[in-house]
């Protein structure tokens, strides 16, 4: 049996999580996903800046403050914290590893190779969004370019002996999936294995949210939310995961959790693509044993596509949104008519721009038009966004939000934060690259040693 | 008899994005309810619910064995991910909009729900009756669904008659609707519950406000207020008319842009009868029906029926039964077949080209019903009005 628990959601989830997990009960993996879609191009803009950087600096952090717990637990972790820079924060792990405990063995194993934006030209991608643009039409901006890999490197770090593994672009489901790979030895042809192992990566991979975070149960009914338990996959034969949390914490694990994480963000349920195995959602079962006990088991898979998923980021322009309060009487459509006010004043000026959008928080921003009207409220937020190539226009309209105050209709508040600036879009453009085209490479580097290939 | 109520109270789910689609998936509160949620949910109905949010079309995924749909609503995030300029640019909340879904439940499968919640079902389940404010349950009733907001005049002891209260409320109604952010209506239908369309003014409240010129003077003011908002609203006005429309009642019918009556209505202007002057109506019938006819129907307070106002123009559809039935099939086919854009600018160019004389006289309206309502045939009238005795002019004369 093994235990593999879920430590961080995304870059920025709950920074008590991992020494809760590590400290609440016996656990053997802890997994850390940070890679959204658009991190890798954050992080691409850091490592231009200072060629060092370009990873989860704070996951180097959270590291060195469990370390000898990790040890004395015999705790491995397994991280997609790598960035565009997996090698960097490996041995900066490895740096701070030999300064906390000098003389401890330790070794960190990177899975690289996803990062593919130097060798781009020798490389044929197809675009797997139809409305996308051409890639040759945005290739000069292109910000991040890095192909998904499954579990099978991250399994050959596990059996190099790493402690640690960081990873650069691998799904986020083959973080948890490789050591249960690795424990029973799954052949990567037992695609019923590979899709209950993918199951529980998805179901792991947002953190709290399949342990009563953000769950809409019989509304707020979990109870201790102070200090929520992370998920846990408690695995004793591959073709059945128990998804649980220490019984210490808080949060909750029910059908119910586990379901809404199951069907989050799937699409197709039946053609869940994977490097490793096309998993079938619809197939799953859901049983819940016990308070904090569901079993995810008969899932059904079928053999991967021939393609791996390349997720591309490029600069797109500037996005500027700016905020206002307008309060009672007649808020709402205060906060409209001044919304309104700004378009026009953006028009005399001449501004132009791709989108314009003004939004009334608090009067069904986000559920727009399926409400009737709203009842007045105490107040709302008025929200102006907008995007376009022009960076000067964007900083002008920038400059219109705030002198509403005095220009526009009464009851305005909430400036404070100052005139909003534009900033930068990072947009997404999804491909496919054949598995021929590029490798994995997992490297080990230990303390007190020069680093091993393999 | 069946019961709506939000999805909420039967599913909880959960939503994110896909690229510029969102993800919402929707899981059945008991598994038992999961074939239910199938029979409602069709990818066309939550593509329709969720159209203004999302372009669509909607894709959706039975998955029986986690009594799951997955639903992929396309082009809802502006381009997705970090481009689209929502504030949740993510789509996190969808599937919370989507459970706003209203679903009808027979009482069997009703009280299947009340027991899951343990008798409490929560008070959003129940949001329709809410989001229009405390009214509901009052003397005016709102129903806004598939942009169509039935306006219910709900005092039907007193066949609708106006109050001061009641004609604030119709009038917030028809501004809410017309200009409020976040309102989807396209046309309102106006209707009365019970057997009258409306008698009119109610006298009897009429003269609990006091007797003042400036009393009468805020009651017409009021009722001018709600004839103003119907001409001016970008929204079409239908009145659906069934039993009588008297007085102030037949005002509202003549400012409506629509009237479907049954042909069973009565129609007129009983104010002289009463010693009254027909202010604010006779500036409207003046100008909707041809003059001469309505000269002698306001002069002689002579009632006239459905027929007869169809032939003068005022009522468009003569309809044999079922007024407010029809009134929404118009408005239903309104909805689908006129541009909301084109509707309103179309209603402001016959504001100003030719209400705007109408606009003027039902202001200079208002004073000479206030101004009339304070002299002695009207003080006359209301007594006889109030002891309930008839009332015999044969031997008065002018003042």
């Amino acid at each position: 049996m093994i235990r593999i628990a879920s430590a961080q959601g995304f870059w920025g989830d709950w920074p008590q999580a991992p020494a809760l997990q590590v400290r609440g009960g016996q656990i053997d993996f802890l997994v850390f996903d940070y890679l959204a879609e658009v991190t890798m191009s954050i992080l691409e803009k850091q490592r231009r800046r200072d060629p060092s950087k370009g990873y989860a600096t704070d996951f180097v952090d959270v590291i060195s403050g469990l370390l000898p717990e990790l040890i004395e637990k015999k705790v491995r972790v397994i991280s997609s914290a790598g960035g565009v820079n997996p090698v960097g924060c490996a041995k900066a792990i490895i740096e701070r590893a030999e300064k906390l405990m000098p003389g401890q063995k330790l070794t960190v194993g990177v899975v690289h190779g996803d990062n593919i934006i130097d060798k781009m030209d020798g490389l044929e991608l197809t675009a797997l969004d139809q409305n996308a643009p051409p890639l040759a039409d945005v290739r000069s901006r292109l910000l991040s370019a890095n192909v998904y890999f499954g579990a099978a490197p991250i399994v050959q770090a596990i059996k190099g002996g790493a402690d640690i593994i960081v990873c650069g672009r691998v799904t986020d489901t083959a973080l948890t999936m490789a050591p249960i790979i690795e424990h029973f030895n799954v052949s990567f042809t037992n695609y019923n294995a590979l899709a209950t192992g993918t199951v529980a990566g998805h179901v792991l991979e947002c953190g709290a949210q399949a342990s009563g975070g953000n769950f809409l149960g019989k509304t707020l009914s979990v109870d201790d939310l102070v200090e929520i338990g992370f998920p846990i996959a408690e695995v004793h034969s591959p073709n059945e995961v128990i998804i649980t949390k220490h019984e210490s914490l808080g949060g909750l694990v029910s059908a119910q959790t586990v379901k809404e994480q199951l069907l989050y963000e799937i699409g197709d349920p039946r053609e869940y693509l994977t490097p490793d195995v096309t998993v079938d959602f619809s197939s799953i079962n859901v049983t819940e044993i016990e308070r904090d006990r569901v079993r995810i088991h008969g899932v059904q898979g079928g053999p991967p596509p021939e393609t791996l998923k390349v997720s591309c980021s490029y600069e797109d322009g500037f996005l500027l949104a700016g905020t206002l309060v307008y309060t009672w009487p007649e808020a709402a459509m205060k906060a409209r008519r001044a919304g309104e006010l700004v378009r026009s004043r953006a028009r005399a000026l001449g501004l132009e721009f791709d989108d314009f959008r003004i939004e009334t928080i608090g009067a069904f921003a986000c559920h727009e038009g399926v409400a009737g009207a709203p009842k007045e409220t105490g107040e709302v937020t008025l929200r102006i966004a907008a995007r376009g190539r022009n960076k000067a226009h964007l900083e002008a309209l920038g400059k219109e939000i705030i002198p509403l105050v005095l220009t526009g209709p009464p009851g305005a508040t909430g400036y404070a934060g100052g005139r909003p600036k534009p900033h930068d879009i990072l947009a997404y453009w999804p491909g496919l690259i054949s598995r021929k085209a590029v490798q994995p490479v997992v490297e080990f580097f230990s303390t007190g040693a020069a680093a091993k290939g393999a | 008899m069946a019961r709506k109520i939000a999805l909420l109270a039967l599913a909880h789910g959960r939503s994110g994005d896909k690229g510029d689609a969102v993800n919402i998936g929707i899981i059945a509160r008991m598994p038992e309810w999961y074939n239910f949620l199938v029979s409602q949910l069709d990818s066309y109905k939550v593509a329709h619910f969720l159209r203004h949010m999302a372009d669509g079309p909607v894709m959706r995924y039975e998955m029986p064995k986690l009594q799951a749909l997955n639903f992929v609503v396309e082009g809802a995030l502006g381009g997705g991910g970090s481009v689209g300029l929502k504030i949740d640019a993510q789509g996190k909340t969808y599937a919370h909009a989507l459970l706003r879904f209203p679903v009808e439940v027979s009482p069997e499968l009703f009280a299947e729900i009340e027991q899951h919640w343990n008798g409490e079902i929560p008070r959003e389940c129940f949001y329709f009756a809410d989001v229009r404010g405390e009214r509901n349950q009052e003397d005016l009733v709102e129903d806004s669904e598939a942009r169509i907001l039935t306006i219910s005049l709900n005092r039907p002891k007193r066949r609708n008659a106006l109050t001061p209260r009641l004609l604030e409320m119709l009038r917030d109604s028809i501004h809410n609707a017309s200009s409020m952010p976040g309102s989807r209506d396209k046309v309102i239908i106006l209707q009365g519950e019970g057997e009258a369309f409306c008698a009119g003014m109610d006298l009897k409240e009429l003269r609990q406000n006091g007797t003042s010129y400036a009393a009468y003077h805020g009651v017409a003011s009021a009722l001018h207020d709600v004839l103003r908002q119907m001409i001016t609203s970008p929204l079409p006005v239908i009145s659906a008319v069934r039993g009588s429309a008297m007085g102030g009642g037949a005002a509202l019918a003549l400012a409506s842009d629509i009237v479907v009556a049954e042909r069973t209505a009565k129609f007129g202007f009983p104010e002289t009868k009463i010693g009254f002057v027909p202010g604010l109506v006779s500036a409207l019938a003046m100008r909707r029906m041809p003059s001469s006819a309505a000269r002698e129907l306001l002069l002689s307070g002579r009632p006239f029926d459905a027929e007869r106002a169809y032939d003068l123009g005022i009522v468009h559809h003569l309809v044999d039964y079922d007024a407010p039935g029809h009134a929404r099939e118009i408005a239903a086919k309104m909805v689908m077949e006129n541009s909301a854009d084109a509707i309103a600018r179309s209603k402001s160019l016959l504001m100003t080209t030719a209400d705007s004389q109408l606009l003027n006289e039902l202001h200079l309206a208002v004073t000479m019903f206030a101004g009339a309502a304070t002299l002695p045939p009207f003080e006359r009238g209301m007594r006889a009005f109030e002891e309930k005795k008839p009332l015999d002019w044969s031997h008065d004369s002018r003042e």
